[in-house]
């Protein structure tokens, strides 16, 4: 095989995997939620509700699509597609696995091992936004119009601190190479505990994964589409599958920083004290990484889901406040002692 | 009334943090997502304690319940009604169609009193289902029965007939959900014990021009229906 | 001169021009948005994958969402800026900054001979280390001064904002 075909291969397994969990996230969400409630969910489409999303997409696929008379029609259309694959996107830097040895060619695990990592990350969350803005502007609703300024708010008020979070990390490392950085969480740590980026960096990981949660505009952060107010905020004027793809681009973006989250905290695909290489074969040793991998990123998902049905929304005054007021000071703090004790210690 | 005065609660600093609260608030939920993911797992239709899940899975409803007419038949599977027209004058919300009809020769299996009702209609749409029909019926011959499915197609169907009445009952009899009788049956129930004469004279002489008044109405009602 | 390099060139000159003629504000920004991802593309074709990243994540990911905001915050989709185009003073002011700009940009036009002759690139060109290195040790007082003009900037934001301090 060439290597333009192993990397059209990564691209499309990728491609899928994101899509597949999307997919199944939005079963997991509804099914979760309700037994939290003490409710049932959907469970007549098939097995356990499993086909529910495929009807879901079904529904969405075949509703009429309707466009406010007064939108304006191009970013009206332009406004879902940039939300979505901005999303999609940000899986090319993300190390699924470690390396699988397939036809006697080693392959690494990763579509693109680019040395700018999670920056990359970074900008594709800061470009997502032009998505919600284009959406809420675009459909000539004051509904849409406050949910998009909601979304610019709020957005650059937790880049922040969750660029300060990983500035920290890349203090620890240096490197930002997503790869690198799970290669260099082998091992242990103070003797006993895994040489995870949580135990060497819990602060920057509390921050990390609130700043998180603001990004992906989930609950407690969901401003810039509360139901409560806004109907739906940007995505109000929008139907059939243009809704389809917020939504989906949603879900796709809570997969990434699941596992960015995994990749930079919580040793990627390693497991902790045990060395999966020495004891499985090459093929084998690939397809556990990525299960282990998949298991890490899974609870992450979970937890997206288990905090969404706990906690209620933030006002917004003081989403803002905690923003401003307490994560951005806790995240210069960090900064500085970790910098610090790098400093000391190398 | 006084106001009370309102006291800003001051929280503590674990509180402020938000983080304890909410691991809190997480093992709160984890404990119902626990329990009704095991609930969900046991057998029948009826798994998750709060939940039901309806066409296989229904409420017991009380006996007392009031639901679809039905309309009754004796021990001997005859007809209790007797086409009076009681309890179309009874409702409030006028849905019940009342026509008398006189027994014939040869039909005295299938009726119970001298007379029956030749046809009989209710009107669901219009029922508020008060049970005032099955207070005042000297038969007890209507009953408001424990069906509660009552969603149809189309507004014609929705207007019970009498065969829609017998079938209603023969499915609560069946499924043994008929109530039990309120007051003796008048037909089939022995004589009353003896009361001094005096009283029963002036009974007699308070009901006798009630049912006379009764009979006259419902005539009247008949006769409208006819037109 | 190849593709790559000509057709994000292209993108960037003509969402360029749509950003100075677009009659609306948000259209106006969003081809701003372009001209920085075509730039950003052209960095990445220079081998310098560490400012493309800049040019998205700060560029348009942060300055260009804060004026979106303002634009969101200020104008309703209704209304287009031809108001405000019209305005003479503002067409003299833009067309003295313009001129300004130019002459800037032929100053630095005196540096393209050096581009003439075949350039070879230094071990790890691009690379995130080397340019940290660069800023703290070669370029240390440049790097100083930005920073000093940045928290300039922040007081005075600050003293803006608080009336009474």
């Amino acid at each position: 095989m060439a290597d333009w075909q192993i990397d059209l291969i990564k691209v499309v397994f990728i491609w899928v995997w994101a899509l597949l969990i999307a997919v199944v996230m939005t079963w997991v969400e509804r099914r979760a939620s309700a037994m939290m409630q003490d409710r049932l969910g959907p469970n007549r489409a098939g097995p356990f509700g499993l086909l529910q999303p495929l009807a879901d997409g079904i529904k969405l696929f075949t509703k009429e699509d309707i466009m406010p008379e007064k939108a304006r029609k191009i970013l009206f259309l332009l406004g879902p597609p940039l939300f979505a694959l901005p999303a999609f996107s940000a899986y090319a830097v993300v190390p699924f696995g470690d390396k699988i040895v397939l036809g006697g060619k080693e392959i690494i695990l990763q579509v693109s091992d680019v040395n700018i990592g999670f920056l990359y990350v970074l900008a594709l969350g800061a470009i997502g936004v032009y998505g919600m803005v284009i959406g809420g502007w675009a459909s000539n609703s004051k509904y849409s119009i406050l949910g998009g300024l909601r979304a610019t708010a709020q957005l650059i008020s937790y880049e922040v601190p969750m660029g300060l979070a990983l500035l920290t990390i890349v203090l620890l490392y240096g490197t930002f190479s997503l790869r690198e950085m799970v290669l260099l969480q082998q091992g242990t740590f103070l003797g006993f505990l895994p040489n995870w980026g949580i135990f060497k960096q819990p602060l920057g990981f509390i921050i990390f994964l609130v700043a998180a949660y603001a990004e992906a505009n989930r609950v407690p952060f969901d401003l810039p589409e509360c139901e409560s107010e806004l109907v739906t905020g940007y995505h109000t004027e929008y139907g059939s599958m243009n809704l389809g793809l917020y939504l989906f681009g949603e879900y796709v973006n809570l997969g990434t920083l699941a596992a960015i989250t995994v990749s930079l905290f919580f040793g990627g695909w390693t497991l902790p004290y045990v060395d999966m290489s020495k004891f499985l074969g090459p093929v084998a040793y690939g397809v556990a990484s990525f299960m282990v991998f998949f298991i890490k990123q899974a609870f992450f998902l979970f937890l997206f889901v288990w905090v969404r049905w706990t906690v209620p929304r933030f006002r917004y005054d003081q989403l803002m406040g905690l923003g401003w007021k307490a994560l951005i000071p806790l995240g210069l703090v960090n900064l500085f002692v970790t910098a610090l004790l790098v400093q000391l210690t190398i | 009334m006084p106001r009370r005065p309102v006291v800003k609660k001051e929280y503590t600093l674990g509180e402020r943090v938000y983080l304890v609260e909410i691991a809190k608030g997480l093992g709160l939920t984890w404990k119902h997502f626990v329990f009704n993911i095991k609930a969900s797992f046991r057998k029948g239709p009826h798994t998750v304690p709060t939940c039901w899940q309806y066409p296989e899975d229904r409420r017991e409803i009380a006996p007392i319940f009031r639901g679809a007419h039905m309309l009754m038949l004796n021990n001997k599977a005859q007809e209790l009604c007797v086409g009076c027209g009681m309890c179309a004058k009874a409702c409030p919300a006028k849905c019940i169609t009342v026509k008398r009809g006189k027994r014939a020769e040869g039909e005295e299996a299938k009726y119970a009193g001298k007379t029956y009702s030749a046809s009989f209609q209710i009107d669901m749409l219009r029922c508020i289902f008060c049970g005032n029909c099955e207070s005042a019926c000297p038969k007890n011959a209507l009953v408001l029965g424990p069906g509660y499915e009552l969603a149809e197609y189309d507004m014609e169907s929705c207007i019970y007939d009498k065969k829609k009445l017998l079938a209603n009952y023969h499915q609560a009899k069946a499924e043994g959900k008929l109530k039990p009788p309120k007051k003796p049956v008048p037909v089939d129930a022995p004589p009353a014990p003896k009361k001094p004469a005096a009283k029963k004279a002036t009974a007699a002489a308070k009901t006798a021009p009630k049912k006379a008044a009764g009979e006259a109405k419902t005539e009247k009602a008949e006769e409208k229906s006819a037109k | 001169m190849d593709l790559y390099f000509i057709v994000f060139a292209i993108m960037a000159v003509g969402a360029g021009l749509f950003t100075i003629t677009a009659k609306d504000a948000l259209p106006s920004a969003l081809g701003l948005l372009t001209v920085f991802i075509a730039l950003s593309a052209l960095y990445l074709h220079l081998h310098a994958p560490l400012i493309a990243i800049f040019q998205v994540s700060i560029y348009a990911g942060a300055i260009l969402v804060l004026v979106v905001f303002v634009i969101m915050l200020l104008i309703t989709p209704d209304e287009d800026l031809e108001n405000v185009q019209k305005n003479m003073s503002y067409r003299i002011l833009g067309a003295f900054l313009g001129s300004y700009l130019i002459a800037v940009l032929a100053i630095g036009t005196k540096g393209v001979k050096d581009l003439l002759h075949q350039q070879t690139l230094p071990d790890g060109f691009g690379h995130p280390a080397l340019i940290g290195d660069m800023f703290f040790k070669q370029y240390l007082l440049h790097f100083e001064v930005a920073s000093v003009l940045l928290l300039v900037a922040l007081v005075a934001a600050i003293y803006l904002a608080k009336k009474n301090i």
